[in-house]
């Protein structure tokens, strides 16, 4: 619809200029899948501290359970379980995944065709007025909207200049990610595991006093599910540096014009797709 | 370990400019890129090789550039939004006139 309004305009000189702004730089589907996207790509670079924080606490509630369940009386119940230091690397992460998610999020919202609509919108409205102004002298609709929705695509083609050049600069800024985090991966696993190995110490030391229980063979079943999942989320700490990396490539495609502002959007929503296939392999 | 940190932040900041160089000069040779191509290899090779933590700051400098891009896109699509507010605004006072109009002809 929109492309039929700019072939309208005229002036051949800038009908490109104003085609290229005619269509919708991100539909809402795109946003919706890209918005998903960036909550995935935040979550792993997340999961180090938020794993970490989860076996710490589960290892302390079963560490309890094991004390009580063996006689002894130093159990604490309805207590929080103490602070862990989940290190510099987890907290420089977690940081950074904020930052990203939040950037990802506000170049959705740049970009999405929502606010473009309601621009359009608004200034129909005001050209429909400005018509009802003049009612006996010649039309002013055709001068005055054509006018200005031509300026309008000029402004929005500005716009989505801008977003472009943004881009670049993250391409750019977020180059040398990718091998940072692969260079502390081991680390950061290795931080990870520490506090599942505590938390599954402390399951074996229950099932051990639990074994002659009736529901010991719940329990474990139990314990079974809770550490194989925590285990299986690393899988998406370890794919941190890959997706980082596609996440960078769509960005120059998109900075450098290799492909439309909407495609290159498209294809990083598809990094979702990769994301769950990590995920459900993993589970 | 503090010299590991900064070897690893020296390896950073060369990767830094080759990515940025291979990026952005077209007028390369092809040997040219390749040379490029090869040391950023050897250089992330050796910045695993070196292991352990990133060095301090690393991550920040990274959030710091994104928190000012977040602020950039907020910026334009504040703007569109201005716009349409100033066009809704001027199409009800277009109409307020016209009514004042009809009432005087």
């Amino acid at each position: 619809m929109n492309k039929t309004i700019c072939i309208r305009n005229g002036a051949a000189s800038v009908a490109i200029v104003a085609m290229t702004a005619c269509t919708q730089p991100l539909t809402e589907d795109q946003a919706s899948r890209l918005t998903n996207t960036s909550q995935q790509i935040g979550a792993s670079l997340s999961l180090s501290a938020t794993l970490q924080q989860q076996a710490h606490d589960n290892a302390y509630t079963t560490q309890n359970l094991c004390r009580y369940l063996a006689g002894q009386s130093d159990y604490g119940l309805g207590q929080l379980a103490p602070e862990l230091d989940i290190g510099q690397t987890a907290k420089d992460r977690l940081a950074l995944a904020r930052k990203l998610t939040a950037y990802l999020e506000a170049l959705i919202e740049a970009s999405r065709g929502e606010s473009l609509n309601d621009l359009e919108t608004a200034r129909d409205d005001f050209v429909a007025a400005a018509s009802r102004l003049t009612p006996t002298t010649a039309p002013i609709e055709p001068v005055l909207g054509g006018s200005l929705r031509l300026f309008g695509r000029i402004a929005e083609a500005q716009r989505q200049r801008e977003i472009r050049s943004i881009m670049d600069g993250v391409a750019d800024a977020i180059s040398t990610l990718p091998v940072i985090l692969r260079g502390d991966q081991a680390a950061v696993l290795a931080d990870v595991e520490a506090q599942i190995a505590r938390y599954e110490h402390a399951a074996r030391c229950v099932l051990r006093v639990q074994r002659t229980d009736d529901a010991a063979a719940e329990a474990f079943a139990q314990y079974d599910t809770s550490i194989r999942s925590l285990r299986a989320q690393t899988a998406l700490i370890a794919a941190a540096p890959a997706l980082v990396a596609r996440l960078r490539t769509a960005h120059i495609e998109i900075a450098d014009e290799t492909v439309s502002f909407a495609t290159g959007l498209g294809q990083l929503a598809d990094v979702l797709d990769d994301i769950n296939t990590i995920t459900s392999e993993a589970n | 370990m503090a010299d590991n940190q900064s070897v690893k932040r020296k390896i950073l900041n060369a990767l830094s400019d080759l990515y940025f160089i291979q990026r952005h000069n077209d007028d390369l040779t092809t040997a040219q890129k390749d040379a490029i191509a090869t040391s950023i290899t050897a250089l992330e090779a050796e910045y695993i090789a070196l292991g352990g933590r990133a060095p301090d700051g690393a991550y920040d400098a990274i959030g710091g550039h994104l928190s000012g891009a977040s602020a950039s896109l907020a910026k334009i699509k504040a703007e569109r939004e201005e716009l349409a507010t100033t066009y809704a605004s001027a199409a009800k006072i277009l109409g307020s006139v016209s009514r004042i109009l009809a009432l005087l002809a």
